[in-house]
């Protein structure tokens, strides 16, 4: 549905890629999930897909429609939301979505569905620009809904929403999976990259070090591990050691033997420590 | 290219043009402007007129006793002692084919404008000035009024094309555009539909103008014609405003530069003369004004309009294309 080749992208005339050679292909059905902390070029990854930015190198297909020449009918098939809520501030949250639907050639979403859907059919007839920042937030994530697209990218999707909004997004999100949307989706979150992608790509720094489901790569990477927390010296310490590394397995042998133990308990990898693992980045900086 | 896109798009800077307090302001200001040019308008109605013809000429009593009572002279000699008399009379008869006006030279000021506006009115073959219906009886259009009209319209075409800048202004600093962006609207739809707006509120404005100053009738026509045909460099300012400011305040700032620079030609026009007049031809609104001034003076006909009118798209184009390259660069970098 998406194949991206030997993409490159650079906000400062070549000096410094904010996207650096990136490949990868997002099969159709699929959520596929960029993580990757802040300023790893997920969102201009995603500007660049959905025609925002020029292709200036690389090559991208889109629905088979090289991006760098895009028409109309294009727009009428893809659906975008942003990170953050760009919305006509005085335009109502109803008047909002009635003026996006009325820019598409194809059968649009009932934009009072779509409200009720995000939880603001109470506020439908109040100013964008009265709403909190999650409410205007959910108002960007139910306009991209409007066309019904075939190809969905989300940028950040549940970033800076409460745990009952975002759970009932991610219900969304799934949905729309089940009903055949390809979903492309950036995200700093490893709990959202482990529970809603079916492939993931980790990217820092504008390049992708590996692409893989969250399942396969917990089970390579995601030996068991052991959380200790001991005193030494008076202060308290606390440690991540694998069960199957003999170096990390003679250390928790020495902590047992010298140390006080005050917890220890099994636990297994997350994504989180896989990408810290194999990029030696942290997700949140 | 769909309708339904561009009137989308119209109907929503609209929405949003009445919802913003500046651009309320920015209506409301030639409204404002009409009503003090009508309050320090002479009245010319309140001068009772004293003419005077010869006792032969029918037609020209016939046309002066709309305006006021008329004596009649048996000669022309007669004629000039009677106004030589101490009361302010004025001698207005036909010479061959021409008109002649004759004053004592201790007239008011407003008695010598009027006379001379009526002599200009008989003189010019356009008869529709003498031919005043009832309620419009001896009614004349004082320069000052001429000049406030012509003032009013032209900055309604300036104010029209701020109204679009801070539309675009707008959806810039709120990113609004790139949601856009990525719909399927055409570039060349959502220019459109933003430019409606910059026709509509001249013609909304400059028809108050007409009710406000209280006009004679006049040709309507032309004054749409050239209403329209004016609002394009309002249109072309406004975009070039809305593309190159990145905040509403360097936005309130270019858009008083450019301001002045249309409304300059206006001002000066009225001032200079004739024969410095030639520095301002580069000007949209200097066209504009001319043709105004002349629509309201009833001394404009159809050939000499379409040249004007000519001139006015000339000029425009000319002025569009110097600005092409920052607006589209403008563009390019409002589309990112
Ligand atoms: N408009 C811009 N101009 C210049 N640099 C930018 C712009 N947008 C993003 N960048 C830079 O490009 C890099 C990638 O940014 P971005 O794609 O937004 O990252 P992410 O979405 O992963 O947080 C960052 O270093 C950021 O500072
Ligand atoms: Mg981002």
């Amino acid at each position: 549905m998406i194949q991206v080749s030997d993409l490159y992208y650079s906000y400062r005339k070549d000096k410094g890629f904010a996207v650096n050679g990136i490949s990868f292909e997002v099969n159709e059905g699929e959520i596929f999930g960029f993580l990757g902390p802040n300023g790893a070029g997920k969102s201009t990854t995603q500007k660049i897909l959905a025609g925002l930015l020029p292709v200036q190198k690389g090559k991208i297909r889109v629905m088979d429609v090289d991006v760098s020449a895009t028409t109309p009918d294009f727009y009428n098939k893809i659906g975008v939301s942003f990170e953050n809520p760009n919305l006509y501030l005085k335009l109502t949250g109803i008047e909002n979505l009635e003026y996006f639907a009325s820019m598409y050639d194809v059968p649009t979403e009932d934009p009072v569905h779509l409200l009720d859907m995000v939880g603001l059919k109470d506020v439908a007839k109040r100013r964008a620009g009265e709403y909190s920042k999650g409410m205007q937030q959910r108002l960007v994530f139910a306009r991209s809904l409007i066309n019904k697209p075939k190809v969905w990218f989300l940028d950040e999707p549940v970033s800076g929403l409460d745990p009952s909004t975002s759970a009932a997004i991610k219900e969304l999100i799934k949905e729309k999976r089940k009903e055949g949307t390809t979903i492309f989706l950036t995200t700093h979150n490893m709990h959202i990259a482990d529970e809603l992608c079916d492939r993931v790509a980790f990217i820092v720094s504008g390049e992708i070090s590996l692409i893989d489901s969250p399942r396969n790569l917990k089970l390579q990477h995601g030996k068991k591990l052991v959380e200790i927390e001991y005193r030494a010296n008076g202060s308290l310490k606390r440690d991540s050691l694998s069960l199957v590394q003999n170096a990390d397995r003679q250390k928790l042998n020495s902590l047992l033997d010298h140390e006080v133990i005050e917890t220890i308990h099994s636990k297994e990898a997350t994504l989180e420590e896989i990408f810290i693992k194999v990029t030696g980045e942290e997700l949140e900086k | 290219m769909r309708m339904k896109r561009i009137l989308s798009v119209f109907r929503i800077d609209t929405i949003n043009g009445i919802r913003d307090k500046m651009v309320i302001y920015i209506l409301v200001a030639p409204i404002i402007f009409s009503f003090f040019f009508r309050i320090i308008a002479p009245d010319f109605q309140s001068l009772s007129l004293l003419f005077v013809t010869l006792r032969d000429q029918r037609t020209t009593l016939e046309s002066l006793e709309k305006f006021g009572s008329v004596e009649l002279a048996s000669s022309e000699a007669e004629l000039k002692e009677r106004v030589g008399r101490s009361d302010d009379s004025v001698a207005i008869y036909k010479e061959g084919e021409s008109f002649n006006l004759f004053l004592q030279g201790n007239e008011s000021e407003e008695i010598e404008e009027v006379a001379k506006i009526i002599l200009a009115g008989l003189q010019s073959d356009n008869m529709r000035y003498l031919n005043f219906k009832e309620s419009d009886q001896g009614r004349f259009v004082a320069p000052v009024t001429v000049f406030g009209f012509t003032f009013v319209v032209i900055i309604s075409f300036v104010l029209g094309g701020m109204v679009i800048g801070f539309n675009i202004i707008e959806e810039k600093e709120s990113g609004a555009m790139r949601a856009l962006m990525v719909t399927p609207i055409k570039k060349s739809e959502l220019i459109l539909g933003r430019s409606i707006l910059g026709i509509i509120i001249p013609l909304i404005q400059t028809f108050l103008a007409v009710l406000i100053l209280d006009l004679p009738t006049m040709d309507y026509l032309k004054l749409i014609i050239v209403t329209i045909f004016s609002s394009v460099i309002g249109i072309v300012v406004g975009f070039l405003i809305g593309v190159i400011s990145s905040s509403q305040m360097s936005g309130i700032a270019n858009m008083k530069i450019s301001g002045w620079l249309l409304l300059m030609p206006v001002i000066l026009g009225f001032i200079l003369p004739e024969r410095l007049q030639f520095i301002f031809f580069w000007s949209p609104t200097y066209w504009s004004f001319a043709v105004l001034k002349d629509i309201v003076n009833h001394s404009i006909n159809w050939s000499s309009f379409t040249i004007q009118i000519l001139w006015i798209c000339l000029t425009t184009a000319i002025l569009f294309l110097l600005m092409m390259s920052r607006i589209k660069k403008g563009l390019q970098t409002y589309l990112n």
